[in-house]
């Protein structure tokens, strides 16, 4: 597990800094984006060939040598409906920018960008929590054991929560100076942050509900709640971005964010039969 | 919320393929010994902070792109790399979410030939998709409006699409042969 994570979640990025500051200093050139896009590319090559090397010889000793059979259909099969629920994680995730960068300034983008991107540091605890989670819910499931199941569920909810919202309060405390590293003018999207935060500690006071209903064989609903968000998300942004830019974005993506929290609560209480929400499991 | 990367996206919130991955850990972490939940234990833990430094580089990485281009080249720059990460994300058409699951069944049916050509075809998919999408995206190009800037940057990330699915496809075929 652990060098397979090295190539993509560290080497690239560190590639990416590298490759862009050393061909900055090469050129001399004027820092456009284009430029920028070309030290990506570079690095993305560079990460690919290492990993594919890396697994190779791995492969190859697990492996060995043999005949190969390639059940595509089946493949496609069982993989597509996964594409759903992706498909509205990502619109989920970035509907906002596509929908900015189409009524506003680049600089305006590039503002918003920063702040949502600060404040979405929150989401480390969410993942944490429920990664650790998620096979204790489906062994609980197994065995069939309800109160177990509700016991952890508490936990687990109480151990995103207030993470989360301590996380939230610090993240708010730096703010600033935070975006303020990204350059002059970046601070003018604080407020953007304090948006944003409402809509991630609501979808935070439900606890990893998603986790959950996937472990419970409800990934179908779980979908439709996501794709549901996404939508919501889309109509918001496509509505309040050409009246308020880069704030309308933050109030569309919040919203979204926050449905999507208030319909997992709904859904897993009426679909599994207890509370997953904060402010239900308390005591 | 927004995902400068898959990557960031994946570090930063319960991606997709860590809820359907942990479904296939099940077995593992019920039906082995005390060693073996240990070692799952003391992994989960390495990972966790593999991706929080992760995350803190791809933060400095930002900072540093914002204040190296400036704020109006910057919100071109994450426009262009924000559209290709969402094509990126089904360029597999859900393969890469699949293959941790694919592996199991494989696995379990004592069928290596087929995790041996999972292993190959998975990959082999994801390229060929993602040249798809990038003639399909030149398309895009030219019949959407866009400033020059855009363009020009949009042109040139394209071109990561091929081996950002490979390297997508690889991430989960490792993690799912290690399940």
């Amino acid at each position: 597990m652990m060098p397979a994570l090295v190539p993509p979640y560290v080497l690239r990025p560190l590639l990416l800094l590298l490759g862009a500051m050393s061909v900055a200093v090469a050129l001399g050139h004027p820092m456009v984006a284009a430029t920028a896009a070309m030290a990506v590319v570079a690095a993305v090559v560079a990460t690919a060939i290492v990993q594919a090397v890396w697994l190779n010889r791995k492969l190859a000793n697990e492996l060995a040598g043999g005949p190969r059979r390639y059940p595509v259909r089946l493949w496609i099969a069982s993989s597509l409906p996964l594409l759903g629920i992706a498909g509205a994680e990502l619109a989920l995730q970035n509907t906002d920018i596509m929908v900015l960068s189409r009524f506003a300034a680049p600089s305006e983008v590039a503002m918003y960008f920063a702040a949502g991107k600060t404040m979405s540091l929150i989401m480390f605890v969410h993942y944490a929590v429920g990664s650790a989670m998620a096979s204790r819910f489906a062994g609980l499931k197994e065995r069939g054991d309800t109160a177990g199941l509700r016991i952890a569920v508490r936990d687990a909810v109480t151990w995103t929560f207030w993470p989360s919202a301590l996380a939230a309060a610090l993240i708010l405390i730096a703010g600033k100076p935070l975006l303020s590293l990204f350059g002059p003018g970046f601070s003018d999207g604080y407020p953007i942050m304090a948006i944003l935060v409402i809509g991630l500690l609501v979808r935070s006071s439900t606890g990893p509900a998603e986790i959950l209903l996937n472990m419970m064989g409800e990934q179908r609903i779980c979908a439709a709640v996501m794709t549901g968000g996404a939508v919501i998300g889309l109509v918001m942004n496509l509505a309040l971005v050409p009246v308020w830019g880069a704030t309308g974005a933050a109030i569309g993506t919040a919203t979204a964010l926050a449905s999507v929290g208030i319909m997992n609560a709904y859904v897993v209480r009426s679909r599994l039969g207890f509370d997953v929400a904060f402010w239900r499991v308390r005591g | 919320m927004t995902a400068v990367d898959l990557d960031a996206a994946a570090a930063a919130g319960p991606s997709a393929r860590d809820r359907f991955s942990a479904r296939d850990q099940i077995g593992k972490v019920m039906g082995d010994g005390g060693g073996d939940r240990l070692r799952a234990r003391r992994d989960a833990i390495l990972a966790f902070l593999v991706r929080c430094v992760s995350a803190a580089l791809l933060y400095l990485t930002q900072v540093v792109m914002a204040r190296w281009m400036g704020a109006s080249e910057y919100g071109i720059y994450v426009t262009v790399w924000t559209a290709v990460i969402m094509l990126g994300g089904v360029t597999s058409l859900g393969l890469n979410l699949g293959v941790m699951r694919l592996v199991s069944v494989h696995r379990e049916a004592g069928d290596m030939a087929a995790l041996r050509g999972l292993m190959l075809g998975s990959r082999a998919i994801a390229v060929v998709m993602a040249v798809g999408f990038v003639m399909a995206g030149y398309a895009g190009l030219a019949v959407v409006q866009m400033s020059d800037g855009h363009r020009a940057a949009a042109s040139i990330a394209l071109l990561c699409l091929p081996l950002l699915a490979m390297t997508d496809m690889q991430d989960v075929s490792v993690a799912g042969m290690a399940g």
